[in-house]
């Protein structure tokens, strides 16, 4: 199936859009993601080291009002710890402990046992953290004077204990701080983003996920953690595959204390945004796409719709309609060429007439010529009523009676009528075309022209046969038209025979199918070899010697019968004969044949 | 088709030097002219006898039926003149000819022997009268030539005879 114009334009259109959209999308998405990937580590490492100073920050602001509370309590023992509590709503517990010969000894201590209440968790955790995790000054100096534990316990108290130890390394300051204190600071995290902060060992200090702080996660081995871990400081990026996906992470040591801040992302993060371009670019390429299907259905209509109108017109030429002109109504293409076919087809129409009337005019010589062809057999049946006339006559000068000369005077006027019937039969055939389009009884067209030529197809010897069939429908057109056909084919088929042994030459008439008229005209003669029969209908085609045909027989009876809406058609076998079968559809009403349509003028 | 009783009022003139009326075929299928040939010859004391086809005068030569002379036109459907002629000449080998032909020239070329030709229309009703009485004096004279050609022959023949048996 081929397709129209319009679905052309509409699928290119398509075409070229997707097509743009697929290359456009695929190279932002490109670009974009490259770039979000380092602008995503870059605000990774960034995170970590902010986190890891508001961490430092935190720590060093607790850790100062811890040495200096424990400076004063050195001093001054009684103090309790009551104020500090309220002060920091984080701080669950404080210890104090000073240096007592090779060790240290618990001097003072307090406990927010209300703030405990209220939380819901029981008093004796505490002591059980305290004694799960007890002092451990050597760590704590090893930690650079500040060691932040993660002293859990499970199932109710997450808790951190904060070791500080006074820069002259007499007392050491011992808090229990929950981990919401330093929680805050990792809120702010970038969305999606995973931050937490581990100790030197791995283990989770804080994290937003307060089970993981509870249960005192061991992250050594976590992917995201190791590096840090081996990392002699400072801060890092990496890439690394665990059992969330592919993830992005980030680290930043912070300097009190050996503690990480980890920060880990999914690394789909990085074509987050270069996805919602795709979203969005398709959402809109299929707008665009919709809009430019519908404008396109628009202007394609617009387009094909005049075409149409032209291929309508087109149509009716084809027809023979000629002439018909199509409404120039726009200025582009489509006009032009309107305009041209309206010139084309008053043209064609102009070339119409003036076919018409050479044609006419070549019927008219055509059958000029066959009546030449004829004319010896024209004379012979014009002299035998003349025989009549002539001899009557004479012999009516030497009658004796009324009667007899009575007698001749009939014989006479016989003749005399005839002779006239003869002309005047040769002069109606003779006469240019009148212009007469009309029924014509089949039978008696055929009769007549069988007896234009009857006498010179005799003189050749030819034995001629006719059939009539009743009930012929009549055809539209001229009867002297058809009946030049019908006079040319009997000519052609007596000659065939001037050599044949068997000299019959049939004409009949039958009804063919579809209530059409067959004419058929059979000679006895040579017949004809393949090669003339394919010439038979050209212009100038003849088998006769120089001079004695024009060639043109044939090729108008073929044009003449055209005209009448028919078809002529042979078959020959050598040696056998030829017959030439002429079909003409009935005149039913409505139905035009435009043959003869215009008057020739006379030559 | 019979013969036609002599005109009225036209006295039967017999030929000269012939008891008996000749009896003469006249072939023609244009019903006016085959009328008008009988009525001129009857006048002329002949016995004509018409027919309207090469067909029919075959047929009545074939019954048996003899005839002095034959006049047909060469223009005759199916059977042309010429024709006809050479097949009456089968069943009487001497009988003279008229032929109604307006091309005597292409008749002639036909090799068949002629006594006379006649146009159409006849010049007047007397050529046609002429015709006849010529195609007879020539079949005399082709008859007293074939006679003496066979006279001749015997001569010969006798003196061939004489010669060898001297």
């Amino acid at each position: 199936m081929r397709l129209s114009i319009r679905y052309q334009i509409i699928l290119l259109v398509s075409g070229l859009l997707l097509g743009a959209m697929a290359i456009y999308l695929t190279l932002a998405t490109r670009l974009l993601s490259a770039d979000t990937l380092d602008t995503l580590k870059a605000s990774n490492v960034q995170l970590a080291a902010t986190l890891a100073d508001e961490v430092q920050v935190n720590i060093k602001a607790t850790v100062d009002k811890l040495l200096y509370f424990g400076a004063e309590q050195s001093v001054e023992v009684t103090r309790p710890a009551g104020p500090l509590m309220e002060a920091d709503p984080q701080l669950l517990g404080v210890e104090i402990w000073a240096r007592s010969g090779e060790g240290f000894a618990r001097v003072f201590h307090d406990e927010s046992r209300d703030r405990l209440r209220q939380l819901g968790i029981p008093e004796e955790s505490l002591d059980e953290a305290r004694r799960r995790y007890p002092l451990d000054v050597e760590q704590a100096r090893q930690a650079g004077g500040i060691l932040l534990q993660n002293a859990s316990v499970p199932p109710r108290l997450p808790l951190l204990r904060l070791t500080a130890i006074s820069p002259d390394g007499m007392t050491v300051v011992v808090s229990d701080i929950r981990p919401g204190r330093l929680l805050s600071a990792f809120g702010h995290a970038l969305r999606r983003a995973e931050a937490y902060l581990v100790d030197a060992n791995g283990v989770v200090l804080v994290h937003p996920d307060e089970g993981l702080v509870l249960a005192r996660a061991d992250r050594s081995r976590d992917a995201a953690v190791q590096p840090a871990l081996e990392s002699p400081g400072g801060g890092g990026s990496h890439e690394f595959s665990g059992p969330q996906g592919d993830r992005l992470g980030a680290w930043s040591s912070v300097r009190l204390g050996r503690m990480f801040v980890i920060v880990e992302i999914p690394r789909e993060e990085s074509t987050r945004g270069a996805r919602e371009l795709v979203r969005r670019s398709v959402a809109f390429a299929l707008g665009v796409l919709a809009l430019a299907l519908v404008l396109s259905v628009f202007f394609a209509r617009r387009l094909a719709e005049p075409l149409q109108r032209l291929q309508d017109k087109m149509e009716s030429i084809s027809r023979g309609d000629f002439g018909v002109e199509v409404e120039v109504s726009s200025r582009n293409e489509i006009g032009t060429l309107a305009a041209a076919f309206n010139q084309m087809s008053r043209e064609l129409a102009t070339r119409e007439r003036a076919l018409m009337q050479a044609n006419q005019q070549l019927i008219q010589s055509e059958k000029l010529s066959a009546l030449g062809e004829m004319s010896a057999g024209l004379a012979h049946e014009v002299k035998n009523p003349m025989v009549g006339i002539c001899g009557f006559s004479e012999l009516g000068a030497h009658v004796e009676t009324l009667e007899e000369a009575r007698e001749y005077f009939a014989l006479i006027n016989a003749d005399a009528q005839r002779a006239n019937e003869i002309l005047q039969n040769l002069l109606t055939f003779a006469r240019p075309e009148q212009a007469a389009l009309t029924g014509v009884d089949v039978n008696e067209t055929v009769r007549g022209a069988v007896r234009l030529v009857a006498h010179q197809v005799q003189i050749g010897g030819v034995k001629l046969v006719t059939s009539y069939a009743d009930g012929l429908p009549p055809v539209m057109g001229s009867a002297n038209q058809l009946r030049q056909v019908l006079i040319n084919l009997a000519m052609n088929g007596s000659h065939a025979m001037d050599k044949s042994e068997t000299k019959v030459l049939t004409v009949s008439t039958s009804l063919a199918p579809e209530g059409r008229v067959l004419i058929e005209v059979k000679d006895t003669g040579h017949g004809m070899s393949e090669e003339t029969l394919r010439k038979l209908f050209r212009p100038f085609f003849t088998t006769k010697p120089k001079g004695q045909g024009t060639g043109l027989g044939l090729s108008v009876s073929k044009t003449i019968i055209q005209q009448h809406q028919g078809e002529i058609s042979v078959k020959s076998v050598l040696g056998q004969g030829t017959t030439f079968t002429v079909v003409l559809p009935a005149a039913i009403p409505g139905q035009r044949p435009t043959a003869g349509g215009s008057v020739a003028p006379a030559a | 088709m019979s013969t036609s009783p002599p005109p009225p009022g036209t006295p039967p003139p017999a030929p000269a030097g012939a008891p008996a009326r000749k009896r003469i075929l006249a072939v023609d299928d244009e019903p006016s002219a085959r009328l008008l040939i009988a009525r001129v010859l009857q006048r002329a004391g002949y016995d004509v006898t018409p027919a309207s086809s090469a067909e029919e005068a075959l047929e009545m030569l074939d019954k048996g039926k003899r005839f002095d002379l034959l006049i047909t036109d060469k223009n005759l459907p199916r059977i042309n003149g010429l024709e006809l002629i050479r097949k009456a000449r089968q069943v009487i080998a001497d009988i003279p000819v008229v032929l109604i032909t307006a091309a005597p020239d292409a008749a002639a070329v036909s090799g068949e022997r002629l006594e006379a030709y006649l146009a159409k229309p006849f010049k007047n009703l007397n050529a046609l009268e002429e015709a006849v009485r010529t195609a007879f004096e020539a079949n005399k004279v082709h008859l007293a030539r074939q006679e003496m050609q066979r006279t001749l022959n015997d001569l010969v023949s006798q003196l061939q005879a004489r010669n060898k048996t001297s």
